[in-house]
């Protein structure tokens, strides 16, 4: 499968939710969508699987436009909303074979949904009304529905949101295995899920795409900007002062019995900071730090 | 196609898990049940105690469950269509096909159900038919009733508020909307707007559905175009990729087969109505200027009926003393179409106005005009399915004057108008004719009923069903009674013919003597689609339910004759005060023709005899708690009324509301304050006194004219005397 997207703009009265987006998409593909809040990768997310029209520019599918060709798309679609909500008087088992049938599952229904029970651990579940459930588990139902029909295109809008870790890892391992033949896009905050098996990420910012690559060129950018520095008493005005005011981000803060060690990322790291190897979050933080730098200038 | 299936068949398993339909079929089911017993349960006490049938058990159900259960599918229908917004699961589903799909799907298996409720509700009735009422099943009422009245009742309501909840995206302003049209419906007295419950009362024992058959379907087939119409802009406007109204129009309208859809529902809609073909507003002749100069001196109708097709065709000629007129004016049926017409021989154009034509004539004392024409006779739009006032069909045939049925010259009348022609109709129909029927031939397969008159108004009506004939001979006097056999055993058990006798009896012994030798009086049975009685000349009628009421009735009458129930009684004295309300016209009206002057009238002294005779058969409590008490407190009623009260205050009111206003107001006058006034008058004189004295102006003005002030001097008595407080 190839997706392309061509200068795809949306606005909402007079907002720039995405701005002259660019991106060609080929399977297979784990792609992670990052980005602080109202970046706009749900907006994003929902133009790819046709449920939101831009205002201008095109989404190629397989060399046809989205909108000449939905119905293709949504044949080879999964897809999980960051905001969903589920047929609460069906049980589980009910609700997926609800869906099979919205998929067009005729053939081996039963093994399609016993597979996904399975998948995302809901065999105890199976019987019992999603309205029993908890948040966790309606998740995974969502997942379930969202991998029913074992799709080319999956997309995920912040699936692992309460899950417990052992599930996130579980989910992870699931939608990395899936990608060897598919295209995943997967929209998360959370930068470790990247970081363990995405092998391209986007970093997205007020509509714009900052960083599109893989994760190990975001963090090869971040190189000599991240340091840590470790500060005795209140001494923390003093040295990360000017930081406060935009030059330094702090991604992390560890109370040490010598003071306060301060993991920095900065455009200009001073001497005074030992330069450590960039995390993926370092890397991402750095990117929107310059991101934010850049439209100051 | 296939895939389609499917996913109805998915959408119904669901649904059915989701418990809501089944609440919703039993609820139907329930409603159905206590819809068999409907009629009792309304205020029309004319239709309490109504013969069970198939017929009435069938419709009273089918109508009850359409009232009720529209809205019910109306709600399920709009919360499965807000389900998704509701639960917040549009995304996923959207995610799997297009959602216009999941509309149509949930949509059609909505549909699906309600056929079920449909065929499961009628057969819950035919059992509680056969079972419990012991009632034998005539399945074509059945089929009529569910799935031409109850089944497109349940399919608009489903259309319509889809449309509108696609139009609006809300549940509230959809349900509130579908409710204002819902309102409109039960409240119209246009036939073509009533699509929840139909513009009929009960379904006619008497002459089937035949004589509305037509106009319920055109109200189904023009609501299935408005409805569709509704869902098709609905689906228009229907909201897209997060867009809004007018955004989501300009993206849906690419679709060239919803825009033609919609284009094409819209105009058949819109064609359908204004292009209806069964009714006409038929204008009351009082309200029309006559003709002074030109006088009707005979009537000649030559008249065909086709009632395999509900068609006529008729050649009548007129013959008129000219007084130096250039035209006239006949008010015409918009259903029966003129094929030639001539004057004084000769063929002639004219000028037509709605349903007036204008006839030029030339300058000569005697003018002769004929017409040729045929067609099918329209009704009153706003007199579908209760006061229908003629149709032709397979198994009856009713025409009033009113109809226009024969063209009614707008001038005046000659004191004595030859009426004689015949009717040619159906052997298996016995035809009522006016006058006196001179002979019967039998011509391939039809009966040609030659008539001759002499009559005082050109009211001339045809009736005909498969009557049985009663030949009531009463001192020296015949009554022809014809009704249906269906009713036989009523009219014996109930004593009607005998009670008809006294009738006459009473008639004759207090105001005088029927009015003629020559002409039997004729009293027939006709259909419900026209409450209540009619009497022109020497032939009155009177609708089914006097005749067609339940067997329980029969425990009113014990061995002696004596009355028993209140309630039933009362049903009795009002069926009973029916007939000799028009009878009651034989002598007031046809007998002596009282000239109107409100509240002066025949339909006043009709009531006034027909109370009389009431009180004499059943007692004060029984006349004074059905007629006198309502009388009055409906004279009192609008005498109060804050309009009539304050006269100048008209000027805010609509023409329409004026107009019903003063009818309602002329009628109470006519019917009721009349009466009352001529109680007054008997109290003043004392009741001997009184009837003596009406006696003697019944002989004074027999075959004449009588107006108020001749009746106020001869009874000695003036207006103020009569006054009511």
């Amino acid at each position: 499968m190839k997706m392309k997207l061509e200068n795809i703009s949306k606005e909402y009265k007079n907002v720039k939710a995405l701005d002259n987006i660019n991106l060609a998409i080929n399977s297979p593909a784990m792609i992670g969508f990052v980005g602080p809040n109202g970046a706009g990768k749900s907006t994003l997310m929902k133009m790819l699987v046709g449920q939101l029209l831009p205002t201008s520019g095109n989404i190629i599918v397989d060399g046809v436009r989205l909108n000449k060709n939905e119905k293709n798309l949504k044949e080879r679609l999964g897809y999980l909303p960051q905001d969903f909500g589920l047929y609460e008087e069906l049980t589980v088992e009910e609700f997926l074979d609800y869906m099979a049938c919205l998929k067009g599952i005729n053939k081996n229904k039963r093994k399609s949904i016993n597979r996904v029970i399975s998948l995302t651990s809901l065999e105890e579940k199976r019987k019992f009304k999603i309205k029993t459930l908890s948040g966790g588990q309606k998740q995974r139902v969502g997942i379930a529905q969202a991998i029913l029909n074992n799709p080319e295109l999956l997309i995920v809008d912040e699936p692992t949101v309460g899950l417990d870790p052992e599930e996130r890892i579980k989910f992870r391992n699931l939608f990395s295995e899936g990608s060897k033949e598919k295209i995943v896009i997967l929209s998360t905050h959370i930068i470790e899920d990247v970081e363990s098996i995405c092998n391209s990420i986007i970093v997205l910012n007020k509509g714009k795409i900052l960083f599109a690559g893989e994760p190990s060129e975001l963090v090869k950018e971040a190189l000599d900007h991240v340091g840590i520095i470790e500060i005795e008493g209140n001494n923390r005005e003093e040295i990360l002062g000017s930081g406060m005011k935009g030059e330094f981000k702090i991604t992390s803060t560890v109370i040490t019995p010598h003071g306060t060690r301060y993991r920095v990322v900065s455009e200009r790291l001073p001497s005074s900071f030992e330069k450590i190897t960039p995390s993926l979050e370092d890397a991402y933080v750095y990117c929107m730090l310059k991101g934010e730098m850049g439209n100051g200038e | 196609m296939a895939n389609k299936l499917l996913l109805i068949k998915n959408e119904v398993k669901y649904m059915l898990k989701a418990k809501a339909i089944i609440l919703l079929i039993l609820a139907t089911c329930i409603i159905l049940s206590i819809g068999i017993n409907s009629l009792n349960m309304t205020n029309d006490f004319n239709l309490f105690y109504i013969r069970r049938t198939s017929s009435t058990i069938s419709f009273n159900s089918a109508k009850f469950g359409a009232t009720i259960c529209s809205f019910l599918f109306a709600l399920f229908t709009v919360v499965n269509l807000d389900k998704d917004k509701r639960k917040r699961s549009k995304a996923i589903i959207e995610s799997n096909l297009d959602y216009l799909n999941i509309i149509k799907v949930r949509i059609i298996s909505i549909i699906f159900y309600a056929i079920l409720t449909t065929i499961v509700g009628m057969i819950v009735v035919i059992v509680i038919q056969r079972l419990i009422y012991d009632i034998s099943i005539d399945i074509s009422y059945y089929l009529f009733s569910y799935f031409v009245i109850l089944f497109p009742t349940l399919l608009f309501s489903i259309l319509i508020i889809s449309g509108l909840y696609l139009l609006m995206e809300s549940l509230d302003i959809s349900v509130i909307t579908f409710g204002m049209i819902f309102v409109k419906s039960l409240k119209s007295n246009n036939y073509l707007l009533t699509w929840v419950q139909t513009n009929l009362d009960i379904v006619s024992d008497f002459a089937g559905i035949g004589p509305v058959e037509s106009t319920i379907i055109y109200n189904r087939l023009l609501w299935l175009l408005i409805s569709l119409s509704i869902f098709f802009i609905g689906l228009l406007f229907r909201r897209r990729y997060e867009s809004g109204f007018v955004s989501s129009f300009f993206i849906n309208i690419k679709s060239k087969g919803l825009l033609a859809l919609t284009i094409l529902v819209l105009l058949g809609s819109g064609f359908t109505y204004a292009k209806e073909p069964y009714t006409m507003e038929l204008m009351n002749d009082s309200d029309m200027p006559m003709n002074e100069k030109i006088q009707l001196e005979g009537i000649y109708p030559e008249v065909e009926f086709d009632s395999e097709n509900g068609k006529m065709d008729a050649h009548i000629l007129y013959s008129f003393i000219n007084n130096g007129s250039n035209t006239i004016n006949f008010n015409i049926n918009e259903g029966l179409k003129i094929n030639s017409l001539k004057v004084n021989g000769e063929e002639i154009s004219y000028k037509k106005i709605k349903d007036i034509i204008e006839v030029p004539i030339p300058n000569e004392e005697k003018v002769n005009i004929e017409f040729s024409y045929g067609g099918k006779v329209k009704c009153d739009k706003n007199s579908v399915g209760s006061g229908v006032p003629g149709y032709i069909s397979k198994d009856s045939i009713y025409l009033l004057e009113a109809s226009n049925w024969i063209f009614r010259p707008l001038v005046i009348e000659g004191d004595i108008i030859d009426i004689s022609g015949y009717y040619i109709a159906p052997d298996y129909l016995t035809m009522v004719v006016p006058g006196r029927l001179v002979e019967v031939e039998t011509i391939d397969g039809n009966k040609k009923w030659t008539f001759e008159y002499k009559s005082h108004t050109a009211d001339i009506g045809a009736f005909a069903a498969k009557y049985k004939k009663t030949q009531i001979d009463v001192q020296n006097m015949v009554v022809e009674f014809y009704y249906t056999p269906k009713h036989e055993e009523y009219v014996e058990n109930m004593q009607i013919v005998e009670r008809i006798k006294a009738m006459m009896e009473y008639y004759t012994q207090n105001i005088g003597k029927y009015y003629s030798n020559e002409y039997p009086l004729k009293i027939a049975e006709v259909s419900i689609y026209k409450r209540g009685g009619h009497s022109s000349e020497n032939v009155i009628t009177f609708s089914e339910n006097t005749i067609n009421r339940d067997n329980d009735m029969y425990s009113i009458l014990n061995k002696n004759n004596e009355m028993e129930d209140f309630r039933k009684e009362d049903v009795y004295a009002n069926d009973l005060n029916l007939i000799a309300h028009e009878m009651a016209h034989q002598w007031w009206g046809t007998g002596v023709n009282v000239i109107e002057d409100i509240p002066w009238s025949s339909e006043g002294l009709a009531n006034y005899f027909s109370y009389k005779y009431i009180q004499e058969e059943f007692g004060d409590m029984i006349s004074s708690g059905a007629f006198l008490q309502p009388w009055e407190y409906r004279v009192n009623e609008l005498k109060n009324y804050y309009y009539i009260k304050n006269d100048d205050m008209k000027e805010k009111l609509n023409e329409k509301f004026i107009r019903s206003l003063k009818m309602e107001k002329r009628q109470a006058e006519l019917y009721y304050l009349m009466p009352l006034k001529l109680l007054k008058g008997e109290e003043i004189q004392g009741e001997e006194a009184f009837l003596e004295g009406m006696q003697k102006i019944y002989k004074g003005h027999l075959l004449k004219d009588l107006t108020y002030d001749e009746f106020l001097q001869e009874m000695n008595l003036n207006e103020g005397a009569l006054e009511i407080d």
